[in-house]
């Protein structure tokens, strides 16, 4: 499988306030064509820094970046790219089915059913009604799924979402999710960064955690549960604790990480003292590593490059 | 083209940014104040008219321009809609060049609207009574029209660099503003303290830095030709005319690829 795309041994360096920040330090991975990779990290981890490089807004860079074999300095290699900002950068003055037709311009892509199309994926991302209408008099949550359409429109090999789900409800989420998850099944790449992990870890591949500009880890879901597959998550109620090492969610509701062979035995325990479960998962999710990343449980396992 | 569609959407954002209205005004105030011009001249009221409404013309298409510019670029960078317009799979001079492009469309055709306005109420004064130095509104009005474009080319060339580098767009609107008005007096004080030195005390070293200036900036005010229209006399074109036009556009050219290369190599944080 080809790749989408690579980063090598990428650095960048500000200057902020009369002192140099390393951005990024010597980041490295691969998205391969068709893969969904989610890009992890707290706040100015350097996950929208690392999305500049890839879309040459930011140039002044150590290492290479490719789009699809071409290198990211050249705009050629922004074909068959979008990109959807955190904060949807739309002309406010333009009504949706505008900024639509705008999308098809900038790319060059000429449709006889041009209309037509814009209106399918306003539709698609039920927006079709304000299609007419002001950007500026939308919601915000509806201006992300303008935002969104105005990506998914020129029909791109590589979707570059940087944080995809702020701002949208609950419903508009989950309509996201499953529009992205399709686009994934349809044989496209996506690089996300958000802050939502059960999403990320709905729709991504793989994982990679960045923190203060260096990317710790990459990570596949089954390698997250191969990590420790033996290890469960019971949330529970009950009038006391059972064990030192549960923790108290709510009154009368504890979690407690169990090893797999110990879960029969905690159940009946639980059962006899008059408590119920809630919920049982495994203990090693995207949150967890997550947490861990922060505070730095996990070694530093680097990439290399190629093996995407 | 391949700038087509950049010079397609910022016409469009102009035309939101209510540019249409914007126009409606600078003409009906070229036309009131051409008129009410003629009314303070007994006999030679259409060549005041005409005087009075390419003063008009001359001072408002700048801010018009400089306007448009904060609208469509300073307002880009400000509210970071670049993360939408340079990551397209288009070289970001495409983006520049399309801005500069719509302004300057925008300008002639209101440049066009206004020059036919004031032609109109000019002609219409000048049937009223007969001057012993008519007014020429054929050739010579239009030739004086379209050095008026090209004084407004170096202007916007200006301001469009000013766009790139500037931090706060009001920079934009002082800049160009203030750039105009050296320009275009500069090369008049020069003259003035040549022939009459005894003005100001020590005219000789404003003469000399004053001449200095003359190598860093174009000099506008050659590009005011409007003696020819208003009195109808093609001689009072000056004889470096072709000179003046070109070092002018030869300097707008090298402005707007100056806000090119500051726009390559802009930093985004």
């Amino acid at each position: 499988m080809s790749l989408a795309l690579e980063f090598r041994s990428v650095s960048k360096t500000f200057r902020s306030k009369g002192r140099t920040v390393q951005a990024l330090r010597d980041v490295s991975f691969t998205v391969s064509e068709g893969e969904v990779f989610g890009f992890v990290g707290p706040n100015g981890a350097g996950k929208s820094t690392t999305i500049k490089v890839m879309l040459d807004v930011i140039d002044d860079y150590d290492g290479e970046v490719r789009l699809y074999g071409v290198s990211a300095r050249e705009a050629a290699a922004r074909r068959g790219v979008a990109y959807v900002p955190e904060a949807p950068a739309l002309y406010e003055q333009f009504t949706p089915l505008e900024i639509l037709r705008m999308a098809l311009d900038m790319y060059g892509i000429r449709r006889d059913d041009r209309e037509a199309w814009c209106m399918q994926w306003l539709e698609r991302f039920s927006v079709a009604e304000y299609a007419k209408r002001a950007v500026r008099q939308l919601s915000k949550g509806n201006v992300q799924r303008v935002a969104l359409a105005h990506a998914m429109v020129v029909s791109p090999r590589l979707l570059v979402l940087d944080e995809p789900l702020s701002g949208l409800d609950p419903v508009g989420r989950k309509d996201v999710v499953d529009i992205l998850a399709n686009y994934k099944r349809d044989g496209g790449a996506i690089f996300l960064t958000s802050h939502v992990l059960h999403d990320v870890e709905r729709i991504a591949d793989r994982f990679g955690f960045i923190h203060r500009g260096e990317l710790i880890t990459t990570r596949a879901p089954h390698e997250l549960v191969a990590e420790r597959a033996d290890r469960y998550l019971v949330r529970y109620q009950a009038a006391a604790a059972l064990g030192e090492a549960a923790s108290s969610i709510r009154s009368g509701e504890f979690e407690q990480e169990l090893a797999q062979a110990d879960l029969p035995a905690f159940i009946a325990r639980l059962q006899d003292g008059g408590g119920r479960i809630v919920t049982v998962k495994p203990a090693m999710s995207l949150e967890t590593v997550f947490f861990q990343v922060l505070e730095g449980a996990l070694k530093p396992v680097a990439e290399v490059p190629g093996q995407g | 083209m391949p700038i087509a569609p950049d010079v397609g959407v910022a016409l469009r954002l102009a035309m939101r940014a209510r540019f249409l209205v914007m126009s409606g005004w600078v003409a009906v105030v070229v036309v009131i104040v051409s008129y009410l011009a003629a009314q303070f001249s007994g006999r030679q009221p259409a060549t005041v008219a005409l005087d009075a409404g390419l003063s008009m013309i001359r001072l408002f298409l700048p801010v018009v321009g400089v306007l448009l510019l904060q609208e469509l670029l300073s307002r880009e960078f400000d509210r970071r809609l670049f993360l939408s317009s340079l990551t397209y799979p288009r070289p970001r001079h495409f983006f520049l060049l399309g801005r500069l492009c719509a302004v300057l469309l925008l300008l002639g055709g209101l440049l066009l609207v206004l020059a036919g306005a004031l032609a109109g109420v000019v002609g219409w004064v000048a049937s009223g009574y007969e001057q012993a130095t008519p007014v020429a509104l054929g050739l010579p009005y239009w030739i004086s029209i379209a050095f008026v474009m090209v004084d407004l080319f170096v202007l916007v060339a200006l301001g469009t660099l000013l766009a790139v580098v500037a931090s706060t767009p009001s920079f934009v609107l002082i800049g160009t503003l203030g750039f105009m008005l050296v320009a275009r007096s500069f090369s008049a004080i020069v003259a003035l303290l040549q022939r009459e030195s005894w003005l100001v005390e020590g005219a000789e070293t404003y003469q000399s830095s004053l001449g200095l200036l003359g190598f860093l900036l174009p000099d506008l005010a050659a590009l005011d030709v409007r003696a020819i229209a208003l009195y109808g006399q093609m001689d009072l074109l000056p004889q470096q005319w072709a000179w003046h036009l070109a070092t002018a556009v030869a300097y707008g050219v090298a402005l707007t690829a100056l806000a090119v290369w500051a726009l390559a190599r802009k930093r985004f944080a």
